[in-house]
């Protein structure tokens, strides 16, 4: 079957403007939204252990004495330093096992205490140790939490992440039983420690009732990517860059490899715009879709620049413009199904996938179509441009020497090429020839 | 090349995978939860283990003989019978043919020797694994959780040394350095996703995914100038273990230290000589005195390889020393010939050797372990850590992703690898099934390898690994359209897929080796997950070339050999 030649080239300096547009909105959209949208990846945060504890007692005191209260393995003392000297009591988990005795005991035996059981039936061996103890007590009340033992009301890791909503990174620590989570959050604006826990209690008060959570540990958390691994990501990535340079020329042309590299930055560029103006946020996974679509664009760039190189001899006598336009042409079915298989692949995920998993497939279904669109279009209209400046003094010394036919002189071609629709007889009859005689070898 | 020359190379490369895959897929196929459990904990929880079983088991086999002497063996106990075997044969006695409970026992001389045989058989089964479970694909932090390790800054430590204050701004770029170092030495090849954080002013938050070893893990913040050469003093030594056999109240201090009695002179230090027991855990074996003046810092270290001594066969580290290393050692080695040359590792003597003649460059010491040779190797090829970190905490932690978000995305990715087996088939019919097989070849291809690199599973890999098969179905593609090309040029069938496959060949070549030469620049230079991410790139490219011009070719030979041939590769007309 003859494959039908399409006029691409023609496109070229709509393809360039429509670049050119898309990379500015880029940079207007960098300006007015400050930016990227860093995730916990690239940016401080807070980390912060949190235990489900519902509250089981509550102290006041309303004396001149000093009282402090602090709790360890489940017995609760009370020291009540005054004029008449210290006095030390124990209140014991063997004793007092449940938080409505453990109250009625405080009462009762130091004056000016008073205690009330929010949860009366809930052990006192598993109050909890740590945070804000040891504790002076006012007439602000003091909450004593206990860990939760009736397993029936657990709350899960998946309760815990809806209620801290999907930015947020929920693990839970140690086993389950104990019900301890480590949160790690992001810190887009320039809130405190104490903003970020505030904040962080609410939502899980809403969720799950007041005071059900104890707040364990607060720390601020640095980045796990700091700017000096960035700075030297971008020279590697530099760096290869570099190097595929080299290998292009070495196997192609300086044009070719010019052409290509334009291309690759063009690709990726158009990626970071995309991700600045949507406000994606940027992960690890984000940098994974910006290599993958490296990798991309290059693959496909050479695909098309090779067939472009192979029609070159056997097309001698076209104008450079009819030759791309046939190699573009002859590398479309291929370029359509592997960029459709890869699409394949990864649109699943962008719909179905939740969290940075889901924004690596967007992200990449993006870049697929961009490379898809600038591998025929723009990779072709730099070679055209690149390969005309760099030829003219070449074609000068050949001119000279040979008379080449009108045809093949670039600047000439242009008002031909529009005209070619369908013509693939030349290419086929040359290539008939070339079978055959590799046939006979 | 040859059919049969292919044919071999694809089975090779079968027979490869199945080595690399082999671990992974005994860990997780064949070895109970509990045994799991077991063998990824610490060698001591191991070692009380081994220790505790054998008891019991010794206690229940005496029951069993004392109840009935020809009783059979139980099938529990049979991994001491290899052990009585040899015994009987070293008595030069007949092997019983019937394992009765009395036999076994008539095999061994004690019972320590019948305990010694039960112990070792639970501690090789459980040392195996636990070598098995460094090799295994493991599971991210995102799937499956892992170990979070707190580490701390020991400031005091670095100002005793430097002797000055440290303020907050240093510590904390000191430990911004710890970390670049650490990301280095926990992930070589950039495969296994720890997350490393500074937390606070002066602490690191680590995450490991996986069961990790806290033994390993310290292995790693270990400094580089923890280890040392001294020399031994010979007398004062052999004066040491009278003094200390004498007064064996007087070698430990109450916070169990070793005593630096009284008669050592300045200069000299008494230290404990460890060996490496049947479990790779230090044992303390006897008592040297050390002259106190370090012979050689271990900052002259410049490389540590473990390989295995040829006629004893015990591990061996060779040290390779830098030049002014070379220099100094030279002039150690000289004037102290004859004596005897110490290897201090954080303050324990680890091997003892004497010296035979000058050395300059490269030193061979047996002593260490393999594991511990190759982890000494890890720190020594990494730069020294600015500040010594001490352990805060270690605890397990929970997989960060929620069940739901990960079972939603797996079912993603299969149905994505499912519409790209459909859709090559559907385009390319018979052909399309062929490259369907080769891509699912491809991924056990890129399991097998990366799982040698200690590659660990997240659901971002797992995608990526599948987005690679999708991409891989390129060079399939290209050579496919080419042969249909060829087919509409009216050549025969054999003429179109050679000529299709040779013209595919350099097309796929050029567009693959350029972004393999990205591959390996970002792998080189690159760190952390860019590191990771280019190996799994350039392992993925070079299997899927693989499976285009070799696996994908088999097939078509095989179909090209019969009569007639038909070759089925266009869902158009009857190609």
């Amino acid at each position: 079957m003859a494959k039908k030649i399409f006029p691409i080239i023609k496109y070229r300096f709509i393809a360039v403007a429509v670049s050119a547009v898309l990379l500015l909105a880029g940079i207007v959209g960098f300006v007015l939204l400050d930016g990227f949208n860093l995730g916990i990846d690239f940016q401080s945060g807070f980390s912060q252990r949190v235990q489900i504890a519902p509250a089981a007692v509550s102290v006041v005191y309303a004396g001149s004495d000093t009282v402090t209260l602090d709790v360890s393995g489940g017995d609760t003392t009370l020291v009540v330093r005054g004029d008449s000297g210290s006095k030390y009591l124990s209140f014991t988990a063997q004793a007092y096992p449940t938080a409505g005795q453990l109250a009625a005991g405080m009462t009762e035996q130091v004056p000016g205490v008073t205690a009330t059981a929010i949860e009366p039936s809930l052990a006192t061996s598993g109050i909890i140790t740590g945070f804000g103890l040891p504790a002076t007590l006012s007439a602000t009340p003091l909450v004593l939490n206990s860990a939760n033992t009736d397993t029936a009301s657990y709350i899960s890791i998946d309760e815990m992440r809806k209620a801290l909503g999907a930015s947020t990174q929920v693990q839970v620590v140690g086993d389950e039983y104990r019900q301890i989570f480590q949160i790690k959050l992001g810190n887009d604006g320039n809130a405190s420690e104490a903003d970020i826990s505030a904040s962080v209690r609410e939502k899980l008060d809403t969720a799950f009732g007041d005071a059900k959570v104890v707040t364990l540990q607060t720390d601020f958390v640095g980045p796990k990517f700091s700017s000096t691994l960035i700075t030297g990501s971008i020279l590697t990535v530099v760096v290869a860059i570099a190097m595929i340079l080299l290998y292009v020329w070495f196997r192609f042309k300086l044009s070719y490899a010019l052409a290509a590299i334009i291309t690759l930055c063009h690709d990726t560029l158009l990626l970071v715009a995309f991700i600045v103006i949507f406000q994606l946020e940027v992960s690890s996974t984000t940098i994974a879709a910006l290599l993958t679509i490296i990798g991309y664009s290059l693959n496909n760039v050479i695909v098309i620049f090779d067939r472009i190189r192979e029609n070159k001899p056997i097309l001698k006598e076209m104008g450079t413009m009819e030759l791309i336009d046939i190699s573009v042409s002859q590398s479309l079915t291929r370029t359509l199904f592997s960029s459709l298989t890869t699409i394949l692949a990864i649109l699943p995920l962008a719909i179905l996938a939740t969290g940075s998993i889901q924004l690596f497939a967007i992200e990449l279904a993006f870049g697929v179509l961009v490379g898809a669109y600038s591998c025929n279009f723009i990779a072709p209209s730099l070679y055209l441009w690149i390969s005309k400046k760099t030829s003219v003094d070449k074609k000068l010394i050949v001119e000279a020497s040979i008379p080449v036919p009108a045809a093949t002189s670039v600047g000439e071609v242009e008002e031909k090429t529009a005209s070619v629709v369908e013509d693939a007889g030349i290419p086929t009859a040359e290539r008939k020839l070339k079978g055959k005689r590799q046939q006979k070898k | 090349m040859k059919k049969r020359g292919r044919l071999f190379i694809v089975l090779l490369v079968v027979v490869m995978c199945g080595i690399f895959l082999y671990p992974t897929i005994k860990w997780y196929a064949f070895v109970p939860q509990e045994t799991k459990d077991l063998a990824t904990g610490s060698k001591i929880q191991i070692k009380e283990y081994a220790s505790g079983r054998a008891t019991k088991d010794l206690r229940e086999l005496k029951a069993l003989v004392a109840a009935d002497p020809t009783a059979a063996l139980p099938e529990e106990y049979s991994g001491i019978i290899p052990m009585a075997k040899e015994n009987y044969q070293a008595m030069k006695q007949s092997v019983p043919k019937k394992w009765t409970v009395e036999a076994v026992f008539g095999g061994f001389y004690s019972e320590q020797g019948m305990f010694d045989a039960l112990e070792s058989s639970y501690r090789t089964e459980l040392l195996a694994l636990k070598d098995l479970s460094g090799d295994v694909l493991q599971l991210g932090l995102d799937l499956r959780g892992g170990m979070s390790i707190l580490l701390e800054a020991d400031t005091a430590s670095w100002e005793a040394k430097n002797g000055k204050k440290l303020s907050a701004t240093e510590v904390s770029s000191l430990l911004g350095d710890d970390i670049a170092i650490l990301n280095e030495r926990i992930d070589q090849f950039g495969v296994t996703e720890p997350d490393i954080r500074a937390q606070g002013t002066d602490q690191i938050l680590i995450e490991i995914p996986g069961a990790a070893d806290p033994e390993r893990v310290n292995s790693f913040l270990k400094g580089k100038g923890s280890l040392a050469f001294q020399i031994v003093d010979q007398d004062l030594t052999s004066q040491l273990q009278t003094y200390f056999k004498e007064n064996p109240g007087e070698i430990y201090t109450d916070a169990g230290q070793l005593k630096q009695p009284a008669f050592l002179p300045a200069g000299r230090i008494a230290a404990g000589y460890y060996v490496n027991d049947s479990y790779g855990l230090d044992e303390l074996e006897s008592y040297v005195v050390l002259y106190e003046e370090i012979g050689l810092d271990g900052i002259h270290i410049s490389d540590a390889q473990s390989s295995t001594n040829s006629v004893t066969g015990q591990p061996t580290a060779n040290f390779e020393l830098d030049t002014t290393g070379g220099e100094i050692f030279y002039k150690l080695t000289s004037t102290h010939t004859g004596e005897t040359l110490a290897v201090v590792q954080d303050g324990k003597v680890k091997a003892m050797a004497t010296i035979t003649e000058a050395i300059r460059n490269s030193v061979q010491i047996t002593g260490f372990s393999v594991e511990e040779a190759s982890d000494l190797s890890i720190v020594l090829k990494t730069a020294a850590l600015p500040i010594e970190l001490t352990v805060v905490s270690q605890q397990a932690v929970g997989a960060s992703l929620g069940e739901d978000t990960v079972s939603s995305g797996l079912i993603a990715i299969l149905i994505g690898l499912l519409l790209v087996f459909l859709f090559m088939v559907a385009i390319y019919k018979r052909s399309g099934l062929f490259a369907d097989i080769a891509l699912l070849f491809n991924l056990v291809i890129m399991l097998a390898v990366l799982s040698a690199f200690n590659m660990t599973l997240t659901l971002t890999s797992i995608a990526g690994l599948v987005l690679t098969v999708g991409m891989a179905v390129d060079a399939n593609v290209i050579i496919f359209e080419r042969i249909k090309e060829e087919l509409a040029l009216g050549k025969t069938v054999e003429a179109s897929a050679k000529a299709g496959f040779a013209k595919a060949f350099w097309t796929i070549m050029d567009a693959n080796i350029t972004t393999i030469i990205a591959a390996l620049v970002l792998s080189q230079l690159g760190s952390g997950s860019v590191k990771g991410f280019a190996n799994t790139l350039a392992v993925g490219i070079v299997s899927s070339m693989f499976n285009a011009l070799f696996v994908v070719k088999l097939m078509f030979d095989a179909v090209l050999s019969r009569k007639n041939p038909r070759l089925s590769i266009s869902w158009r007309g009857n190609r």
